[in-house]
């Protein structure tokens, strides 16, 4: 019922709204997370079939590639580089590995039958093992259980389940089989994959919580996907509608409820990841709700902003609406868990409330104030108004259609500009008044912003440039002129005239009027975005590293105390006392409280040791550090813990410790000793792969880093190796802000000391580069421009690009601008690719250098290359290089310094056969792995493989360094390519558009040769043949003219004699009626010879003034100026004319302070007034007779005595009182224009064509010499007549002449 | 001496009452060993140890951990608002699931943020475990069984408060661990 009525954009808008409802509710509902037995179910028999399939075919593409390489091995074909990763081709002795190609991590020989295969498994690790020959297998890493990949270029859509068994079993019953545990809130699917040696049952096994998780991963994916539709289809909505100003404030409603609705839904913050930056769209919102009531503000100011006192009041009005939206910004955040009714609710409530109320209010005012009477409109405003929300809306659209265009329009950014326009007219009473006024207004803008910073505590940066860009866009004169101007616009249907008609050749392609004003608008509100963002990034930055960091950074020893305490309490959880503790402890259940401690959850390397009274270590279990033993400690028997600093192989780390005494009785059993290792991991990293840098989205902290000094400025800590010049100028700060540079960066970091240790600790971000600054400028640009394309779709469709297409110039520009943008890519991408290689370059020549650093140590641990390597020679090059390193005897792993990586098979216990090859017997110095992450060399004895930090390398192929130069470089090449382009299209174009003018001057009649004759050769012929062609024609048309005027003779020959002829036989007949009437001398005949004589002086009074017409004519040459007012003459005609034609309704509009003084000639000028309204009375009088005596021919027949006019324009029509005819006068500077307008019978374009002919006229009995002679005193006046007709409606004549005849 | 320091420290620092107590395992020992000492000495000896131990032993439960009250109404309540008054301006937070809140977040955003993570669960005994403070600087942490209003299901879990001093003490870092 809503629909009825509703015109089709309405219908669209409608359907909108109510599919972006049915979509969000069905997000909300269709899409909850809460989980149940058959939804899971549904949702893992989907999957498991995908997973059992690739699991399948991945076991197939193992046995090709291991058949594939064992017949090139039996053929003796097989090379060591052939292999790829984690791939091994074995021969197996005696259950010994004697030869093997390629790296294995993992072989456990299995009693299988030739061509059997079967997985084997190591700590989550799945190997694939399938035995070609009697001694011969093949073995592959198939995948891990833990990371549930299967490899990195095989990945199964199965989101949530994580394969947490893994194991050979027999039981049939248990395969494909679904279970759901509801108390323990698992789920779990077992199937089976049969294989020769057997079968393996893999179980899926997963809880509730990561069930969930999947569930509500789909439903955001499905809140990403709804928003975008939702943009899509409102810009697509923009893009077609009708630009009317509740329109556009229903459209933002719609849009604003669509972001509040999915905030909600979303449960948080929705982040829109725009290139580097993180936008957090709820501040979209708040920048949607301050625009409208900004926007509604001026609407309603509009006429009372001409002040200053008005424009203070707008701007504390300003102040108060920005800071209103911080209360609301708040209410968006809340949870709909914490839904109550405090005060950031209601204010969210208000907001919605006027969001909606605001464009109803539009609607309600404009509908009272423009009458629309458009088709499908809807009828009645009652019925709506109660169907709720719905008629509101439609209310409103009713309203916005109904609204003729006068507001502020659209607010979307994009459409900034045109808005410009607005302001602009707001605001012209001020700017207009000059620069001490604008100085003025600056002032209030920056009380404005102190305002803001100090009452509402906004950020003085943001406020500051929302008010600057505010205020450059309301006096910016581009923009305005784009909104008024419409020359450069697409050129619109002409009015029906015949200068129209004439003129309609002068088509023009450009873009839409104020295309490149409201670009430039889009290219301010980039740059401050960009800034905007920037400096936000950077604060917040700062803010973090200030208030968080620092105290994470200066509580570290604290937290290595703590996870000790911690570990204290779990052995005290687990036994009654240290004695019973000590006594019954084993390995196995150190294990386990280790596991249960936070040490292990934040894979933190700590140990804990039993040691006995004689100080051997009785019991223990540690991770990632050895037992350090420490010379003066003492025991009590209670736990002591502090922090101690130790030498590890030559080294100084910090401890925290743990210790006491265990007694029983008297005797002393032993201690206990718990150790943490209190290194940067503590802080930094959790569960050894999140970063405490990252922890927040926004502030994006990948660059992040940290430097460590000591008190004798020795650099303890650099993660980044940050290479930092005068350290002792840098540390004389404390806790404050410095700068410093490395490698051509400038960096901000924070300097403060740790109280106890003295250290020194800067932590530190890089600052943004021009290149930086700039490709996010460009960035930002970009997406608005997009933004700005969509928005203006509807006005770029009108753009006729097929002429665009077909223009000369523009293919020239075009060819050239790409010319130049390809050079532009091809230099920018060769320069990308340089800057890559030489990075890399340099990478390596970092790893070789570490290389060669690891090889010196191992040569003077090993002493002369024979000495014995152990797992502590091992730990202390790992703590020198700060990297991991592993060490094989024979190609076979000996020892790490990494035992996690070792007992997790992520080093290969035999070394890859192709390495081996290339250092035995190539006698290479050091290999590189193909991965680049691990750089082998080696000793007497022994192979080092020094790993290197992935972490680093990353960062650095992370750093959009080259990116931000490479966007900067492609910009200014770009830019120096369209400026190069826009020149040489110049030099091209302008000898032809020279031509082009010469060509418009010949169609207005000026037949001048071209002066300026281009020297080059082709232009020059070109120039040359115009001009002779201009030669020619001159000729031609003189001839012409001279046989018109000829024919012009013959014509009015003819026309004259027609005058003449005509009344003679009547005359004549006359004549001979008063000769019979004397010689008959019959009764009457007096009376007869007096209407005979009667007659022919009446007939010889109509051949006079028919020569007074053609006399006029031959007056028309001279032009007799004498000053006079305009207005009165006009005035003086039009009463006359009332006078004698009363049936008429006259009237004169005038602006009243108009200066209608003009100095033409007034003669002529009153027979032009006469002549239209002469030819109006007559259109308008039609051919019937009136009632009364006299005729309206008669009528003529006396002003035409009056006025010496021509007889021949006689008027056979009578009129009654049923028409109008209005005569408006307007002056502008130095042309004056009178408009008569008449409610007549109208002309056809045909007719309109020929009415200024000299012999046409529409009349039985008229001359057609008229308007021929109002044409040439027009023409005589160097004036323009414009007619506009239409058949049956009436007929306006516009003459636009010269205030100064003599200055025209 | 290192205990000496140890003592020493805890007592010259200004929660003494609050760190003195700190950790559960230390005050087991700690009785333990004065058990003993009451054990083996005379009675003069024991009337003064009497006498000292009287003396501290009202601080011993007038308060055991920093900002206990109002962190254990906001877990038990589910009503984080206390959390506005006792973090610092913006406060640090990584949660392991069952929530799901990571990030750096104004002290108003965090309370409504925590309230309504906290509104699926119910927080079943609340365990304080450990704290370790110094002069500005204090962590300590509390286990907790959460269960699932939806399902019934019972996770364990730890929340890590660290803590500042300015003024009183406040939170700057929350981290929440999940314990398998």
């Amino acid at each position: 019922m809503f629909f009825s009525g509703l015109n089709k954009e309405k219908k669209v808008f409608a359907v909108l709204f109510v599919l972006s409802l049915l979509l969000v509710l069905f997000a909300f509902f269709a899409g909850s997370a809460e989980v149940n037995s058959e939804k899971v179910y549904k949702s893992i028999s989907a999957n498991v079939e995908s997973l059992e399939r690739d699991l399948k075919n991945r076991i197939g593409a193992f046995e090709k590639r291991g058949a594939d390489l064992y017949e090139k091995f039996a053929a003796g074909k097989l090379d060591h580089d052939e292999m790829l990763p984690k791939e091994a081709l074995i021969i197996e002795e005696e259950g010994n590995i004697s030869t093997y190609f390629g790296e294995i991590y993992h072989f456990e020989s299995k009693a299988l039958t030739p061509g059997g295969w079967c997985l084997i498994e190591i700590s989550g690790d799945i190997f694939f093992l399938k035995k070609f020959a009697a001694r011969t297998f093949y073995v592959k890493f198939f995948f891990n259980i833990e990371n549930n990949s299967l490899s990195a270029d095989l990945e199964y859509n199965f989101f949530f389940a994580k394969l947490k068994y893994f194991a050979e079993k027999t039981q049939e019953a248990a395969a494909d089989s679904y279970h759901y545990e509801k108390e323990k809130g698992l789920f779990s699917y077992n199937c089976f994959l049969k294989h020769a040696n057997g079968q393996i049952l893999l179980q899926l096994r997963f809880s509730e919580e990561e069930a969930e998780l999947y569930f509500k991963r789909k439903k955001n994916i499905f809140l990403y996907i709804t928003i975008l539709i939702f943009l899509l289809l409102n810009t697509l909505y923009l893009s077609y509608s009708k630009k009317r100003t509740a329109a556009a404030l229903c459209r933002l409603a719609l849009l604003v409820d669509l972001f509040f609705l999915l905030s909600l839904v979303r449960e948080s913050n929705l982040y829109l990841k725009l290139f580097d930056r993180n936008i957090e769209l709820a501040s979209t919102y708040r920048l949607a709700v301050v625009l409208l009531f900004l926007v509604s503000l001026l609407y309603f100011l509009r006429d009372r902003l001409k002040s200053k006192i008005n424009y203070i009041a707008f701007n504390l009005s300003l102040v108060f609406v920005i800071g209103f939206s911080n209360r609301i910004l708040k209410a968006v955040n809340f949870i709909y868990a914490d839904f109550n009714f405090s005060f950031e609710y209601l204010s969210l409530l208000l907001s919605l409330l006027l969001l909606h109320l605001i464009p109803l209010f539009f609607a309600r005012g404009r509908t009272v104030s423009a009458a629309y009477e458009g088709p499908g409109e809807f009828t009645s405003d009652r019925v709506d108004r109660k169907a709720g929300f719905f008629s509101k809306l439609f209310q409103g659209i009713k309203g916005t259609t109904s609204a003729a265009y006068e507001g502020p329009g659209d607010f979307i950014l994009a459409r900034f500009g045109r808005k410009v326009g607005f302001f602009s007219k707001l605001f012209s009473g001020i700017h207009k008044k000059g620069a001490a006024n604008i100085t003025a207004l600056l002032v209030l803008q920056g009380a404005m912003v102190l305002l803001l910073h100090y009452v509402f505590k906004l950020a003085f940066f943001n406020v500051l440039v929302f008010s600057l860009v505010l205020f450059i866009m309301l006096l910016f004169p581009q923009a305005r002129r784009g909104r008024v101007s419409s020359g450069g616009g697409p050129v619109l249907p002409q009015k029906k005239s015949a200068a129209g008609l004439k003129g309609e050749a002068k088509k023009g392609h450009s873009f839409p009027g104020g295309f490149f004003p409201r670009l430039t608008v889009v290219f301010l509100l980039a740059l401050s975005i960009a800034y905007l963002t920037a400096f936000n990034s950077v604060n917040d930055k700062k803010q973090f590293i200030t208030h968080n960091l620092k105290n994470i950074f200066l509580n570290q020893d604290n937290y290595a105390r703590f996870i000790a305490r911690e570990m204290i309490h779990e052995i005290h959880s687990r036994s009654t006392g240290l004695v019973d503790f000590f006594q019954e402890c084993t390995d196995s259940k150190l294990v386990n409280i280790w596991r249960m401690s936070i040490a292990r959850r934040e894979n933190v390397a700590s140990g804990i040791f039993l040691i006995s009274k004689d100080g051997e270590i009785t019991c223990q279990y540690s991770y990632q550090m050895p037992f350090i033993k420490l010379p003066t400690q003492k025991f009590f028997p209670f736990w002591s813990i502090e922090d101690t600093t130790a030498e590890l192989f030559g080294k100084e780390i910090s401890l925290a410790i743990a210790a006491a005494g265990v007694k029983k009785r008297n005797e002393t059993l032993g201690y206990i000793i718990i150790q943490v290792l209190n290194s940067p991991r503590l802080i930094l990293r959790h569960q050894d792969r999140f970063n405490i840098f990252t922890i927040d989205k926004k502030i994006n902290g990948r660059d992040l880093s940290y430097i460590k000094l000591n008190e004798e400025n020795h650099i303890v800590e650099n993660p980044s190796n940050i290479n930092l010049r005068d350290v002792a100028g840098i540390l004389e700060n404390n806790d404050r802000w410095i700068k410093f540079k490395h490698t051509g960066l400038s960096f901000n970091g924070y300097i403060f000391k740790h109280s106890r240790s003295r250290n020194s600790i800067i932590i530190f971000f890089p600052g943004n580069t021009i290149f930086k600054n700039f490709s996010g400028i460009i960035e930002i640009f970009l997406f608005l421009f997009i933004l700005f394309l969509l928005f203006y779709f509807k006005e770029l469709r009108k753009i006729e690009w097929k002429s665009i297409y077909y223009s000369f110039s523009i293919r020239v520009f075009s060819f050239l601008t790409l010319i130049s943008l390809l050079t532009a890519i091809i230099f920018s991408l060769f320069s990308l690719n340089f800057n890559l290689q030489s990075s890399q370059r340099k990478m390596r020549q970092v790893e070789y250098e570490k290389g060669r650093t690891a090889q010196n140590i191992a040569f003077n641990l090993l002493g002369e290359e024979s000495g014995e390597i152990n797992q502590e020679h091992l730990l202390l090059m790992s703590e020198l290089l700060n990297s991991d390193v592993s060490v094989y005897e024979k190609g076979v792993i000996l020892d790490s310094s990494n035992q996690r990586k070792l007992m997790n098979a992520e080093i290969p216990v035999y070394l890859n056969s192709h390495i081996l090859h290339l250092l035995d017997e190539q006698k290479q110095k050091f290999v590189l792995s193909r991965d680049g992450y691990s750089l082998f060399f080696k000793t007497a004895d022994y192979i080092f493989a020094v790993e290197f930090s992935y972490s680093w390398r990353k960062i650095l192929s992370e750093r959009s360094f080259h990116t931000d130069f490479i966007i900067t470089l492609f910009f200014i090449l770009a830019i120096i390519g369209f400026s190069t382009a826009f020149f040489f299209r110049g030099k091209i174009i302008s000898p032809i558009n020279e031509l082009n003018r010469g060509m418009w001057e010949v169609e207005k009649g000026n037949l001048e040769p071209l002066q300026k004759v281009p020297p080059e050769i082709e232009l020059k012929s070109l120039y040359l043949g115009f001009n002779s062609m201009i030669e020619g024609i001159r000729r031609e048309k003189q001839n012409i003219s001279e046989l018109s005027r000829m024919r012009a003779i013959i014509r009015m020959g003819r026309r004259v004699a027609h005058e003449v002829k005509n009344p003679l036989t009547p005359i004549k007949l006359s004549a001979e009626q008063i000769l019979k009437s004397l010689q008959d001398k019959n009764p009457g005949y007096e009376e007869i010879i007096e209407k005979s004589i009667n007659f022919i002086m009446d007939e010889t009074e109509h051949l006079r003034q028919v020569s007074y017409g053609f006399l006029d004519l031959s007056r028309l040459d001279e032009v007799l100026a004498v000053e006079f007012d305009l207005l009165e003459l006009v005035k003086e005609e039009v009463f006359n004319f009332s006078q004698v034609y009363g049936g008429f309704e006259f009237s004169v509009n005038a602006a009243e302070a108009g200066n209608y003084g003009v100095f033409l000639d007034k003669v002529k000028i009153k027979q032009v007034l006469v002549n239209l309204l002469l030819n109006a009375i007559e259109a308008g009088a039609g051919p019937q007779s009136i009632n009364g005596d006299e005729t309206i021919s008669s009528r003529s027949e006396n002003l035409r005595k009056e006025t010496r006019l021509s007889p021949m324009s006689s008027i056979d029509a009578v009129g009654d009182k049923k028409g109008w005819i209005i005569v408006d006068i307007k002056e502008q500077g130095d042309r004056v224009a009178i408009e008569v307008k008449d409610s007549g019978i109208g002309m056809d374009g045909k007719e309109l064509e020929l009415i200024f002919d000299i012999d046409y006229s529409t009349k039985e009995i008229g001359t057609g010499i008229g308007l021929f002679i109002v044409k040439r005193i027009v023409d005589l006046h160097k004036g323009k007549i414009e007619i506009e007709s239409e058949k049956g409606v009436g007929t306006t004549i516009v003459l636009d002449l010269p205030r100064n005849v003599e200055k025209a | 001496m290192a205990v000496m320091n140890n003592m020493l420290s805890i007592i010259s620092s200004s929660h003494r009452k609050a760190a003195f107590f700190s950790s559960l395992a230390l005050e087991k020992t700690l009785y333990r060993w004065i058990a003993l000492m009451i054990k083996k000495t005379t009675t003069g000896k024991k009337i003064i140890f009497l006498f000292f131990f009287c003396l501290i032993a009202p601080l011993a439960f007038a308060q055991f951990y920093l900002l206990e009250q109002p962190i254990e109404e906001a877990i038990l309540n589910g009503d984080f608002k206390a959390f506005r008054e006792i973090c610092t301006e913006k406060t640090s937070v990584n949660l392991e699931p069952p929530f799901r809140l990571k990030g750096y977040f104004y002290r108003e955003k965090l309370s409504e943020k925590l309230t309504g993570e906290f509104s699926h669960f119910q927080a079943k005994k609340i365990e304080w475990v450990s704290l370790q403070v110094e002069e500005k600087f204090a962590i300590q942490s509390l286990n907790l069984i959460l269960r699932n209003k939806r399902s019934g299901k019972e996770t364990y879990y730890k929340f890590i408060f660290f803590l500042t001093k300015k003024k009183e003490w406040k939170l700057y870092n929350l981290r929440g661990l999940r314990i398998e």
